[in-house]
């Protein structure tokens, strides 16, 4: 009776996430498989690929682009403990009930709200070495701040960095936070206080081991976020440039495949992307399997 | 009763679509379709073309410009393409070429109405592709009324590179940005400038350029060229701030304001001596085909593309008799010249009758682009050697962070590097 019933329920099971998992084959696991072979290939998307073996990724390694690119994500990863510790003091601080504190979340969040496109569009012109920022800048009688936030090759990508890793995550970790805070047991924040323990004590001893899962899980987030959701945003603020002094992995790829028309090499640079995201990953499964024990 | 209605409607709506007869359509992408000039008059053509062949319906999509050949290269690899495409004139079509139907004997009957040069930019190893629908072009327009302020002779145009200095200097004091600039990525002015430099350096010998593998951005001709637009931007005289400015449409509309004495522009689409005349006056604008400077080996070249877009039809098209004669509408006779007319396109068609149009520029542009031509330098490149040339021009105008041996160095090694 049982052995029927179960046979029965993983028929169930089986029929109900078949539609799922033909969507996943179909559009996950086969472009991907395909992805690694086109690698391995010399096609422009019409006609059929010819085979050329590894020359793809022979040619990855003296490209000055994909080699910019690694330098930028190395760039990029560099403003993660920002990303991560700006919305977390944050949320310590709103937590303590500020004044106006719903005021200041709305406000925080308002990045989130509008498209990474829009602001893409919106910090373009406002960073202009003519625009808006600078001009405010000089007028206030700041000019020496003014700076080539987007149009030097030096500049342009720590200003990216900023505002991709930073101010645009800002507000919804803010949120995501708080909402971990508020599940700490009060007590712990009131027996900590009875102790003696000042805010930053507090915060260190109580606050941070309270929400550990929540801190683990926003670092996956962002460098998530580095790796494979910077395309819009670099799109419309750089363009990859000056030169290649903002471009990404995945711009690279946009550009070998769509604007050079070498989808071959544009695979070879994807592989490269899978491979470095699936060590980030496990690297992220380790560490957290550590802590677990 | 309500049967009988039933029937009654039935009846009449099969008797209408048997009346109707089957329809033929003919599917037509272009990235012009939703400009404000262009558009009324492909409106206008396609209705003309539907009045003249019963039966069939145009459909004309406006496709972006921006991602046209991504759309195209997907339809095409899906076998959703359309019957007919509006392309540019260069390697992005050269792309496609297997895809496109072989043209040579449809267009035989007709072909000399179109110069042999401009065929010779809608053809790929000899074959045609494409009807050249526009004969693009670059050249240098200037505003007379700001260099009368200035205190220069504006019916006299700058010929010689003291000359062109001397203006410039002139325009700078009197507190006129002498050349409007667009060169936010991917630096348009200076793309242009260079081009147009270029072909009074080479002349025909630009049919060379990039022959046999080899690019020739580190030939001396090619460094003189730059080191000209290396002196301009030094001395301030291309507008400073061109690397925040868009070239299409900011830098365009800027010229057009007024807010600029000297400005490169085009012959043809946009850009053009229709688009500056209606904006400054008719008269009101002068024209320069190219800038003479010591070593040159040519004068007064003026830098052709041969043509700047064609339409073309696609391989899989069911409707290719159809096709043709659809872009024998847009192409010739009547069409052609109200293309003309209505938009300022330089279209390629010898038997269009100009001279009803009212334009003081139109004659002088014609006049060189007939006798001047010199073929584009960069439609010799690949797109990716290009793109590279693009990323160390941001490197060199934008960000400074280079000088100009270093960019023509950059450019040549972008093309090496995808030779081996």
């Amino acid at each position: 009776m049982v052995p029927s019933f179960r046979r029965r329920e993983a028929a169930e099971a089986a029929l109900l996430l078949a539609p799922l998992l033909a969507l996943l084959f179909c559009f996950i696991l086969v472009p991907a498989l395909s992805n690694f072979a086109i690698s391995l290939t010399e096609w422009d998307g019409l006609g059929a690929p010819t085979f050329v073996g590894l020359k793809n990724f022979a040619r990855l390694l003296r490209d000055e682009s994909f080699l910019a690119a690694m330098g930028n994500a190395g760039i990029l990863c560099l403003y993660v403990p920002v990303g991560l510790f700006a919305p977390l003091l944050l949320a310590a601080i709103l937590r303590e009930g500020v004044g106006g504190w719903r005021v200041y979340r709305a406000v925080f969040y308002l990045p989130q709200m509008l498209g990474i496109t829009i602001l893409g569009v919106l910090f373009q012109i406002l960073l202009r070495d003519n625009g808006p920022v600078n001009a405010l800048l000089k007028a206030v009688g700041l000019g020496f701040l003014a700076g080539r936030w987007i149009m030097s090759t030096g500049l342009a990508m720590h200003t990216a960095a900023f505002l991709l890793v930073v101010w645009l995550k800002i507000g919804f970790g803010l949120i995501f936070f708080l909402s971990s805070m508020n599940g700490i047991n009060e007590s712990l924040f009131e027996a900590a206080r009875i102790d003696g323990a000042g805010w930053w004590r507090v915060f260190i001893n109580v606050t941070l081991p309270g929400i550990r899962s929540a801190i683990e899980f926003w670092i996956v987030f962002l460098f998530i976020e580095i790796f494979a959701r910077t395309f819009g945003f670099i799109y419309t603020l750089t363009y990859g440039g000056p030169g290649y002094s903002t471009y990404t992995m995945e711009f690279g790829i946009y550009i070998s495949g769509f604007k050079n028309y070498e989808l071959g090499y544009a695979s070879s640079w994807s592989v490269l992307l899978f491979f470095l995201c699936a060590v980030i990953a496990l690297a992220q499964i380790v560490i957290k399997k550590r802590g677990e024990r | 009763m309500r049967r009988t209605l039933t029937l009654v409607l039935a009846a009449v709506l099969t008797a209408g679509a048997w009346a109707a007869g089957p329809k033929t359509e003919l599917t037509v992408w272009d990235f012009k379709y939703d400009e404000a000039a262009v558009g009324p008059v492909f409106k206008a053509l396609d209705e003309a073309f539907e009045k003249a062949n019963p039966g069939v319906v145009v459909n004309h999509v406006a496709q972006p410009h921006d991602k046209y050949y991504e759309i195209i290269r997907s339809a095409l690899a899906s076998g959703t393409g359309p019957d007919v495409l509006l392309l540019h004139a260069d390697q992005r079509a050269v792309a496609l070429k297997d895809t496109l139907l072989p043209l040579d004997k449809a267009v035989a009957p007709w072909r000399s109405e179109i110069p042999e040069s401009c065929w010779a930019a809608t053809s790929t190893g000899g074959v045609v592709y494409g009807v050249p629908y526009t004969n693009q072009g670059i050249g240098f327009y200037y505003n007379k009324a700001l260099f009368a302020k200035a205190g220069l002779d504006p019916e006299k145009a700058p010929s010689e590179w003291k000359d062109l200095l001397a203006a410039c200097e002139a325009l700078k004091k009197a507190g006129i940005t002498p050349i409007g600039a667009g060169d936010a990525s991917p630096c348009f002015t200076v793309d242009f400038l260079l081009r147009a430099l270029v072909a009074n350096y080479y002349g025909p010998a630009v049919e060379g350029f990039a022959k046999e593998g080899k690019a020739s951005y580190t030939d001396p001709q090619y460094r003189a060229a730059v080191a000209l637009v290396d002196e301009l931007l030094k001395k301030g005289y291309i507008d400073p701030d061109g690397g925040s400015v868009n070239y299409f449409m900011d830098a365009v509309d800027a010229f057009k304001a007024g807010k600029s004495a000297i400005f490169v522009g085009l012959t043809s689409d946009v850009a053009h001596w229709k688009d500056f005349e209606d904006a400054l006056g008719v008269g009101k604008v002068g024209y320069f085909p190219n800038i003479n400077a010591p070593g040159m080996k040519y004068r007064d070249r003026q830098m052709v593309q041969g043509a700047g877009i064609q339409w073309a039809i696609t391989k899989d098209s069911k409707n290719q008799t159809l096709a043709l004669k659809f872009i024998e509408t847009y192409a010739r006779g009547e069409g052609a010249r109200l293309f003309m007319e209505k938009t300022g396109a330089i279209v390629p068609n010898s038997r269009i009758d100009v001279s009803a149009l009212s334009y003081k520029l139109l004659p002088g542009v014609l006049g060189y682009m007939a006798k001047n031509g010199v073929m584009d330098y960069s439609l010799k490149v690949p797109v990716t050697v290009y793109n590279g040339w693009v990323k160390a021009a941001e490197l060199y105008v934008v960000a400074k962070s280079i000088g100009p041996d270093e960019f023509v160095a950059q450019a040549q090694k972008g093309y090496d590097e995808i030779r081996k």
